[in-house]
């Protein structure tokens, strides 16, 4: 699901399900059950972390399309094709999504089964709900260093650039410019790497999609449980059990083989004293 | 703005200048290469790709794990039968890429007696298996089965970065039924990553550190498992421009030599093998290794028993790779001096962590060095 996928999915249920969630028929804030609720998501938090993003995210943008038309010079660009690969190669949004396959294999494990059916199981919906905003926001929170990382390696490669024209030197071919913007990008990257920022902001979004994850097995073991189908605990129940077993098996087995190479080293030793 | 010679000024130079001529010819080429990889992709067909070809027989199995014996390609040396023992991230196939690229190939052109171990493919309903299982259960049944089998009581063991630690477990546990032990790009010390400290080069050490240990535990409650998918995102984020430009630039690059392009998609095909690491094992290997570098220590414990360096008494190779960004040289190397015996032996060798195995020089010294080392221990 993309970003924006997700926030018109978001959008749909909070229309959907909003008011009756927040307003039960019939039960106020004082009624029994509700204070055992999960508190509500944290939404100020959340768009302080969109509107952040927001403004990093025009400021890359604004130097990439700076950058992708000083690089070919003052004036129009005499290639069309050349124009759109630059902006492609300057484009931050590849630092965001597709910087590394990270986000994508997260994406992946949290994007489990559709549970919106379900949305009257109001607690463990709740506590879904809040993991996807929370992942949402860890996420906004790592692509703004990923976008401050973008706009440091853009500046650095912008002034070299600049200061190799000033020389009156230039790249000559497409293929060399794009190999030095990669060697510089790529310093710039694991340097970030190594950051607290970025080791943070991922553990952040790590321990979100895991708690994601975590809260749609609830859902999903609630119903499972409703309809009388097999839940993850119990599978791992079987599963564990199935382990213990074979292990006791394998060492049944080793003792047996310990015990027949004694007997066997017995037998040839009062063999061999006749 | 530069000035000209007669003081009037000139138009600023772009950084990239080319002529209207110069970038048709730019854009010329490229729509040529292109066009050639066009064909040579429609062209190459499965069996051009394949991998891990040498003829092997499968002579063990319990669970999902098989043992194959490879069938020799020449004179036996007599020498105590090899197992080679790869981790759980990734899979042996690494050993045997293609054919003039394959450590399997040239030990048994060098006439050693070859087994190797494959963990399978774990998946949720091996969320409890644990690396006791692995080494004090399944390796132990493999180095047993071969000692019956050739009428032995020893074996030599190589082993391959988590497979490495796997063989060294063993050696310290099982210490009479070791004759010799060759370790590649093995870490011991998980936290020498900081000895050198070279950037780029120890990401995942520090990674797993930044992590808490209760995150560790609620991604493998949450997964059951290690996905090969997230380690594999992982070892992307080592290389991050190169993961990049993977796809485009790099491939465009092999596009222009048809053997380059097969290496490619054979390694290709190696990467895309990444099976899941059962949940246990991974928290014992990320929190037990990783995080608490407990093995070093001599606290690292398997079956209810601790492994201690100092209980390995048989030769040992240590062969790391001088520019592993992986797994760190001095990660490796800090076995030293930790073993129970004086007969240990480093071999540094040029290249990364896969570069060893399938790099063109580095692979061809790998085979006889360890054959040479393994045959003066016979």
């Amino acid at each position: 699901m993309d970003q924006f996928d997700a926030f018109k999915a978001m959008g749909e249920f909070w229309t959907r399900t909003g008011l009756g969630f927040l307003t039960p028929p019939g039960m106020g804030d004082d009624a029994a059950g509700w204070s055992a609720f999960p508190p509500a998501t944290d939404l100020t938090g959340f768009a302080e972390a969109h509107a952040s993003l927001t403004r990093a995210w025009a400021a890359a943008s604004a130097l990439s399309q700076t950058l992708t038309a000083s690089v070919q010079g003052a004036g129009p660009a005499t290639d069309p094709t050349a124009a759109a690969v630059l902006a492609r190669i300057f484009d931050p949004q590849a630092w965001l999504g597709g910087t590394t396959d990270f986000g994508a294999a997260l994406n992946r494990m949290t994007e489990g089964p559709q549970l919106a059916d379900l949305w009257q199981t109001e607690k463990r919906f709740a506590a879904l709900f809040s993991a996807f905003a929370a992942l949402r926001r860890a996420q906004g929170a790592h692509q703004a260093v990923m976008l401050d990382a973008w706009t440091r390696a853009a500046g650095s490669f912008a002034r070299e650039a600049n200061a190799r024209a000033g020389r009156g030197e230039s790249y000559a071919s497409g293929r060399d410019m794009m190999q030095h913007w990669v060697e510089t990008a790529n310093g710039v990257l694991i340097e970030v790497q190594r950051s607290e920022a970025f080791l943070a902001s991922q553990r952040a979004v790590l321990k979100a999609a895991t708690e994601l994850r975590l809260a749609q097995q609830d859902v999903a073991g609630f119903m499972a449980d409703l309809y009388g189908q097999p839940t993850r605990a119990e599978l791992d129940d079987v599963h564990r059990s199935l382990t213990e077993l074979r292990r006791e098996v394998r060492a049944l087995k080793k003792e047996r083989r310990s015990a027949a190479r004694r007997a066997k080293a017995e037998a040839t030793r009062e063999a061999s004293h006749g | 703005m530069a000035e000209t010679a007669n003081g009037g000024r000139s138009k600023p130079m772009a950084p990239l200048d080319l002529s209207p001529a110069e970038m048709i010819a730019e854009a010329g080429a490229l729509g040529r290469r292109m066009a050639e990889g066009a064909q040579l992709f429609a062209s190459v067909r499965d069996e051009d790709v394949q991998i891990a070809t040498t003829p092997k027989d499968l002579v063990w199995s319990q669970d999902k794990v098989s043992l194959y014996r490879y069938r020799p390609l020449a004179e036996s040396r007599g020498l105590p039968p090899v197992l080679i023992v790869y981790g759980l991230i990734g899979r042996y196939t690494m050993a045997d890429l293609q054919e003039d690229r394959s450590l399997v190939r040239n030990l048994l052109n060098l006439g050693l007696d070859l087994y190797v171990v494959d963990w399978g493919n774990p998946g949720r309903a091996d969320r409890f298996v644990t690396m006791d299982d692995y080494v004090d259960g399944y390796l132990a049944e493999c180095v047993a089965f071969i000692n019956d089998a050739t009428n032995r009581e020893k074996v030599n063991l190589l082993g391959i970065c988590e497979g490495g630690v796997f063989t060294t477990c063993y050696a310290a546990l099982y210490p009479e039924s070791v004759n010799a032990m060759v370790l590649t790009i093995t870490p011991i010390d998980f936290h020498a990553d900081t000895v050198e400290n070279r950037a780029g080069h120890g990401f995942i050490n520090l990674w797993v550190r930044s992590l808490s240990g209760e995150d560790i535990d609620q991604l493998i409650a949450a997964q059951g498992s290690l996905p090969g998918e997230f380690m594999g995102s992982v070892f992307s984020m080592m290389t991050p421009m190169r993961t990049m430009t993977k796809y485009n630039l790099d491939l465009l690059e092999a596009l222009g030599d048809r053997t380059k392009f097969l290496n490619f998609l054979r390694m290709e095909k190696w990467i895309s093998d990444r099976p899941d690491h059962p949940g246990e094992a991974a928290k014992q290997w990320l929190k037990d290794l990783y995080q608490d570098n407990k093995l070093v220590k001599n606290t690292f414990e398997l079956g209810g028993r601790q492994v201690d360096l100092k209980a390995i008494t048989c030769p040992v190779l240590n062969v790391f790779a001088q520019d592993d960004h992986i797994i760190p040289p001095a990660t490796s190397q800090a076995l030293r001096g930790k073993i129970g015996t004086g007969d240990y032996t480093e071999l540094g060798l040029p290249g990364g962590h896969v570069g060893v195995f399938v790099g063109g020089k580095a692979q061809k010294l790998l085979g006889s060095g360890i054959a040479d080392w393994i045959a003066a221990r016979g």
